[in-house]
């Protein structure tokens, strides 16, 4: 009995030793592989030397680039968050009324997020050039040419013009969750809101608000990991400069790969993880919390 | 149910039986990262087949990243080709000799009295040498050999200059300042642009300068800390992207420009002056057919030194220490460097060659990128290099100094503290 059990259990794990390899491969291995990698200095296997917590020393204490980077990726999210989100709430609630052309409101919204950031980032960069300054052309012809400027160049301007930029490719996403959470609220509450007089701000203060709690979490918490995490977009747009002024963390850690410090860019691969799972985890226990009360 | 998991067997076997080194025979295997030119190199191939009956498979990887990836693993792995390239600067190329994967071609370039060794444009060929007592402990001698050349130059538009008043271009910095501030006063046309979104091409520029400002001696004692970068003379090399910028010449957004736009900039006859290199060719022939350039020596400032371009291989080819087909592997780069393979790589890829001898078959855009070699260096070939971090300061701070944000002083010191930092870890 005992033997034919171990079998079977032999069997059993003979099914999911092809995905356990191809996991442990792909997920697992690189994973400890990037905490190894954080305490070496240099780049590829065969030249790197062991220097302890040095680079996460050097990280804290002497690089304030690094942080500033940080800085710029937390202003893109906060952009992201505030004018990209509540963008796609309030184009969630009025799709939300017009369900019958809900489908295709879905599909304009959503075509931006599924394009690819390198394709947005080109395309946006080539209506702000100065040269030949199609934006700056479009202004001037609505009046508006006294705002006319090198939007990319411009250390005023560029890391809000990257920011923009991102929230507008980025809104619909939160759209359509949003949406996907409106449309779950039961009608019936709404109705017995309107029977007790209720107007339509008190509805939806009442109603629909305490109910999106947790999806409007979600929304935001997928909004931080993906705007954080954004590299392509001002690779496209600026390559991180004029000056280094829009090159946000994972820009950086990238051009430190490329520069033979892949030690130090594990290094700061990790610190920016902790810094997400933390916020992470500080804003489930906030939702937990609200939706208790 | 049996069959099932027969089936997950032997697709799984199948699957890792990918990673392992496949038996090649006779036949040389190359990999490398240049997907443009596979057909180009297959052509050879098989020619090569045809005149020896020795097979050679070109394997393109998708990009330079991956390739590098790929041959970091298979060197781990002791499953290098018979021939590869390997990418990075000389640092990288350094711990794949030392780790005894790349042979020492020296010998097989000095047989002869030294016949293939001197077919090289010097500086290519030089390009992958290691001095004796080199910095980084790899035994002297040549490692690598170079299938075509490349160059890095001022070039100036033609017509753009003619229409100013210029017939040859200018010779010394303040000159070469005037003669672009005149030409960018015609509308939509610009002094100089050039691909400062890319960083390297101002360090470039920079260390040019630097070779002329202050010599050889003081700038590689700089890189070892023995001068500060608050030095007047590297003050004075900072100096002269701000009198770009005060002069009016830069192209609006050089700053975040890409080569490529740079190169599309100065196709549309849209810019007098760029600083590209010789594969800029590509571009301005695909881009405008009728584009009058040449090539110019760096315009000088007044000192006993002059300005060093940058100039060497443009793509090499190592062989594999540990191949049983090494001898043949060398013979094959030898039939690639000979005068016809050379000629016909340059008509289907329009980059420079590496033998001397090619100069009258090419085309007279190509020729440009040939002359001013006397006076030519590579990072490859210095002794020693900058710590990357203090490349990013430089690169940054001249940004910073076009933007308006600081001064070529502040610059320096900004450069010198990144190099202290550096010093302190190192």
């Amino acid at each position: 009995m005992n033997s034919l059990g171990s079998k079977e259990q032999l069997k059993n794990f003979s099914f999911v030793l092809p995905a356990l390899a191809i996991f442990s491969l792909f997920y697992i291995i690189p994973f400890f592989y990037t905490f190894w990698l954080a305490l070496h200095r240099g780049s590829a296997i065969y030249s790197l030397s062991f220097v302890g917590a040095q680079n996460f020393k050097n990280i804290f204490l002497h690089d304030a680039e690094w942080w500033h980077s940080v800085g710029r990726s937390f202003y893109i999210t906060l952009w992201a968050l505030s004018f990209q989100n509540i963008l796609a709430f309030l184009l969630a609630l009025a799709v939300d009324k017009a369900i019958r052309t809900g489908n295709i409101y879905r599909v304009i919204f959503f075509l931006l997020p599924i394009l690819s950031e390198i394709i947005i980032g080109l395309l946006v960069r080539r209506l702000l050039l100065p040269d030949p300054g199609v934006f700056n052309h479009f202004l001037a012809k609505i009046g508006l040419g006294g705002f006319a400027r090198d939007w990319l160049n411009d250390p005023n301007t560029a890391m809000t013009t990257l920011a923009l930029t991102h929230c507008w490719r980025g809104f619909g996403w939160g759209f359509v969750i949003l949406l996907a959470g409106l449309q779950t609220i039961p009608q019936q509450l709404y109705e017995a809101a309107r029977v007790d007089g209720a107007n339509a701000f008190q509805r939806f203060a009442k109603v629909t608000l305490p109910l999106m709690v947790p999806i409007i979490f979600l929304v935001i918490i997928l909004t931080i990991l993906g705007t954080v995490q954004v590299i392509g977009l001002p690779m496209a747009l600026t390559r991180g400069g004029p000056a280094g002024k829009t090159t946000v963390c994972v820009l950086r850690i990238y051009n430190d790969l490329i520069n033979q410090h892949a030690g130090y860019a594990s290094a700061e691969g990790i610190i920016l993880g902790v810094i997400l799972i933390t916020l992470s985890f500080i804003l489930l226990r906030i939702s937990k919390k609200l939706k208790s009360v | 149910m049996k069959n099932l998991l027969k089936a997950g067997v032997i697709l799984l076997v199948f699957l890792l039986s990918g990673c392992a080194k496949k038996d090649e025979g006779k036949k040389i295997v190359i990999w490398h990262w240049m997907s443009d030119r596979q057909a180009a190199f297959e052509k050879l191939a098989k020619e090569y087949e045809s005149e020896t009956g020795i097979k050679v498979h070109f394997e393109a990887l998708p990009s330079p990243a991956v390739y590098s990836q790929k041959i970091q693993a298979a060197a781990a792995a002791k499953s290098l080709p018979d021939l590869f390239g390997v990418l990075g600067g000389k640092k990288e190329f350094a711990y794949f000799i030392k780790g005894g994967y790349v042979e020492n071609l020296t010998p097989y370039l000095e047989e002869n009295h030294a016949q293939w060794k001197r077919k090289f444009i010097p500086i290519a060929l030089n390009f992958n040498y290691f001095s004796q007592g080199n910095s980084y402990g790899v035994t002297s001698g040549y490692y690598a050999i170079p299938i075509d050349s490349m160059s890095i130059q001022l070039i100036y538009n033609k017509d753009l200059l003619k229409k100013a008043g210029y017939e040859k271009p200018p010779a010394g910095w303040s000159d070469f300042l005037a003669a672009a501030k005149k030409v960018s006063l015609a509308k939509g046309v610009y002094g100089f642009v050039c691909g400062w979104g890319e960083n390297w091409l101002i360090y470039c520029l920079v260390t040019n300068y630097a070779f002329n400002i202050m010599g050889k001696d003081k700038f590689f004692a700089t890189l070892k800390g023995e001068v500060p970068y608050t030095d007047s003379d590297w003050v004075k090399v900072f100096s002269l992207f701000k009198e770009m910028k005060d002069a009016g010449i830069l192209a609006p957004g050089i700053v975040t420009m890409t080569n490529k736009e740079a190169e599309q900039m100065f196709s549309y006859d849209k810019a007098a002056f760029t600083f590209n290199g010789s594969w800029g060719v590509n571009t301005y022939a695909q881009m405008n057919k009728d584009l009058h350039y040449d090539t110019m020596p760096l315009p000088r400032l007044e000192s006993k030194f002059v300005p060093l371009i940058w100039a060497g291989a443009g793509s090499s080819f190592v062989v594999n220490s540990a191949s049983p087909l090494k001898k043949e592997a060398v013979k094959f780069l030898q039939w690639l460097t000979q005068k016809k393979q050379q000629l016909f790589l340059i008509k289907e890829t329009r980059n420079l060659p590496s033998i001397k001898g090619c100069e009258k078959e090419i085309s007279p855009n190509m020729q440009a990128f040939l002359k001013n070699l006397k006076n030519s260096t590579h990072p490859n070939i210095w002794p020693l290099n900058e710590e990357p971090r203090v490349i990013e300061a430089i690169n940054i701070g001249v940004q910073k100094m076009v933007i308006g944000e600081k001064t070529p002083e502040e610059i320096a010191q900004e450069v010198e503290a990144a190099k202290q930092r550096a010093l302190t870890q190192k």
